[in-house]
């Protein structure tokens, strides 16, 4: 019959918990806030060129401002595709951690049969039911 | 008007370049550096399996079992590792009860090891803390833009000199000398008349 857990331990494992829980809900909090702080600044940027300014004279300023618009628009470029290569390295890394595993955990666990483990999934991310 | 425009479209567009930089930063960056972090602590363990595979330590034994747990805990729970973490562990009298009488069972399990098994596994130890450390540092945006300038200040404060007399030895010394160190020379002369 397995061990049960002392009350010290159950405790703290729920304490545990609960500083986690407040830490991610802290993390949200500034990840979401900074975003909607953004937001806020870009529909200011609308609201002022809506109403005061004409579909005309955007295309005035587009123009004027094409040299830069086009580098602008290279640098986005460049960034989206840099993103896109990276996330396609990070699933390559995963698909190679899901087919070398195994082979890993097999030898290792014919030396030390009570191997612990990370409790990651095959292609090594996080489990659904460990985030947040 | 047109200035008016101009500001407006400039406005939207660093708005936009912040947004996308403010993601990049909370999601993708700290993705790489959770994905960064585990790389390292299965290197860590892998280390601690070779020390045991080696036998210089049982399988069995204390040390080697809390060491391993360590890590497999720092791994699986390697994306919620951040500052607010720390700061919320760090004010919970309970947590920190029950973290010291768990380090102190580790310490002593590590301590009672020959003596190269037990400096092999501080190490192993010590390199934990550093990447945790290195972690909470830089997944937190607060410790880029303060602590980080800070760093660099001082390490430039400290060991500038030594910085430049290892550059001096740099193939592109010269390159950098021609272009940028000698026109200012040149210029500073020159207005001293």
């Amino acid at each position: 019959m397995a061990k049960q857990p002392s009350k010290a331990a159950l405790d703290a494992g729920v304490e545990v918990q609960r500083i986690q829980a407040r830490a991610a809900v802290t993390l949200a909090a500034i990840r979401w806030l900074g975003l909607a702080v953004l937001a806020y600044f870009g529909y200011r940027s609308v609201d002022t060129l809506a109403g005061r300014t004409t579909l005309a004279s955007i295309g005035v300023g587009i123009s004027v401002l094409g040299k830069v618009y086009i580098s602008e628009a290279v640098a986005w470029l460049f960034g989206v595709t840099g993103i896109g290569y990276g996330l396609r390295q990070r699933a390559l890394r995963h698909n190679v951690i899901a087919r070398l595993s195994p082979a890993v955990r097999e030898r290792e666990q014919a030396l030390d049969p009570k191997r612990t483990s990370s409790q990651l999934t095959e292609r090594g991310r996080t489990k659904p039911q460990d985030e947040p | 008007m047109m200035e008016t425009t101009a500001l407006g479209l400039t406005a939207l567009s660093t708005t936009l370049s912040l947004l996308a930089l403010w993601a990049l930063f909370h999601w993708l960056y700290r993705d790489y550096r959770v994905d960064l972090f585990r790389q390292r602590m299965f290197t860590l363990r892998d280390q601690l399996f070779d020390i045991a595979a080696s036998g210089r330590i049982a399988f069995d034994d204390p040390a080697y079992g809390k060491l391993r747990s360590m890590i497999n805990g720092y791994i699986r729970f390697a994306h919620r590792i951040n500052l607010p973490l720390l700061l919320f562990a760090s004010r919970s009298r309970h947590a920190l009860s029950q973290g010291a009488h768990q380090i102190t069972q580790l310490t002593t399990a590590v301590r009672a090891q020959p003596a190269e098994t037990a400096r092999d596994l501080d190490r192993i130890i010590s390199q934990t803390h550093w990447y945790v450390a290195e972690q909470l540092i830089l997944t937190s945006l607060l410790m880029w833009l303060v602590l980080l300038p800070i760093a660099a200040y001082a390490i430039v404060r400290t060991l500038g000199d030594k910085i430049l007399k290892v550059m001096r030895g740099w193939p592109a010394w010269r390159w950098l000398k021609t272009h940028f160190i000698d026109p200012l020379d040149s210029a500073a002369l020159t207005a001293a008349g």
